[in-house]
């Protein structure tokens, strides 16, 4: 399936409502997909994220989560749009390899602009303890044409 | 461990970071997602041209990711943190092409506490030397 066949066969974008949650996912960050993310999907093999760090081991690069809008999209059928328009993201401390993390995405506004319908998406990564330790939030433009 | 000299000093230039947009580098990033089969218009030439894109386009959070590595490599713990990042993406990048990501710090203020607030400006341009993305970090430090 093509990403065109796959927003065609996903819920409507005018039946999803804003607040609500698209989806929770629970995970650790294998310590292998940290190699594979740094050396080979954004060619930044720094030792911190590689070797160790001043935190106590090496830690996952907080970019890890940027593209996560993409999980949070699929599973609930939700359309992931054509193009990434705006990305916002804050860092508040490391994430360790392995570690339990909580990745929620959020709707936080459907609206359209210029004809064009954009879904602003809320991404929170909630520690085991709590603590938010990486938010952000990923505007997606739906559609190219009505 | 501090920050590089002078990094901390309105009109510092970050080190640019210079991205080769190999097809390996896009479906190294967009394949990334276990168990989602959908051939994208980041990893797939027929995908992206169901859109009328003239190639695999880089995914906007990829672009993103080289200007968090600008950002990290010269403020390091403070990066990981307190910091923020947000950015407009203006031109698709295509497979083929370079990525050239820069910043400048705009804006310094000193808290109450001590602490140092940054405000820089980054971008990132193409082959073409048009910019593809722009927008600001925020770093405490």
């Amino acid at each position: 399936m093509n990403q065109a066949e796959y927003n065609k066969q996903a819920v409507d974008w005018r039946n999803i409502k804003e607040g609500s949650v698209a989806a929770t996912l629970v995970y650790g960050v294998p310590l292998t997909d940290v190699y594979h993310y740094a050396t080979a999907a954004v060619q930044d093999p720094d030792p911190w994220y590689l070797e160790n760090s001043p935190f106590g081991g090496p830690i996952v690069p907080p970019g890890y989560f940027y593209g996560e809008y993409i999980k949070l999209l699929v599973v609930p059928n939700y359309p992931m749009g054509v193009l990434n328009s705006q990305l916002t993201f804050e860092s508040k401390g490391p994430i360790f390899p392995g570690e339990q993390i909580t990745v929620t995405g959020t709707v936080e506004r459907l609206y359209q602009k210029r004809g064009r319908p954009y879904l602003d998406l809320g991404v929170t990564v909630t520690k085991a303890n709590g603590q938010v330790a990486c938010r952000g939030v990923s505007t997606l433009l739906l559609e190219l044409e009505d | 461990m501090s920050v590089a000299p002078g990094a901390t000093q309105v009109g510092y230039e970050l080190p640019a970071v210079v991205k080769k947009i190999t097809e390996d580098l896009l479906c190294n990033y967009s394949n990334r997602y276990p168990g989602i089969f959908i051939t994208t218009i980041h990893t797939d030439r027929e995908a992206a041209g169901k859109w009328g894109f003239p190639d695999m386009v880089l995914q906007g959070s990829q672009t993103m990711n080289f200007g968090a590595e600008a950002l990290f490599k010269v403020y390091r713990e403070h990066w990981i943190n307190d910091s923020s990042l947000s950015v407009k993406f203006i031109k698709p990048v295509y497979a083929e092409e370079t990525v050239t990501i820069k910043g400048t710090v705009r804006e310094r203020k000193e808290t109450a506490e001590g602490r140092i607030v940054l405000k820089i400006d980054i971008w990132a341009a193409n082959s073409a030397g048009d910019k593809v993305m722009a927008g600001e970090a925020q770093v405490v430090i």
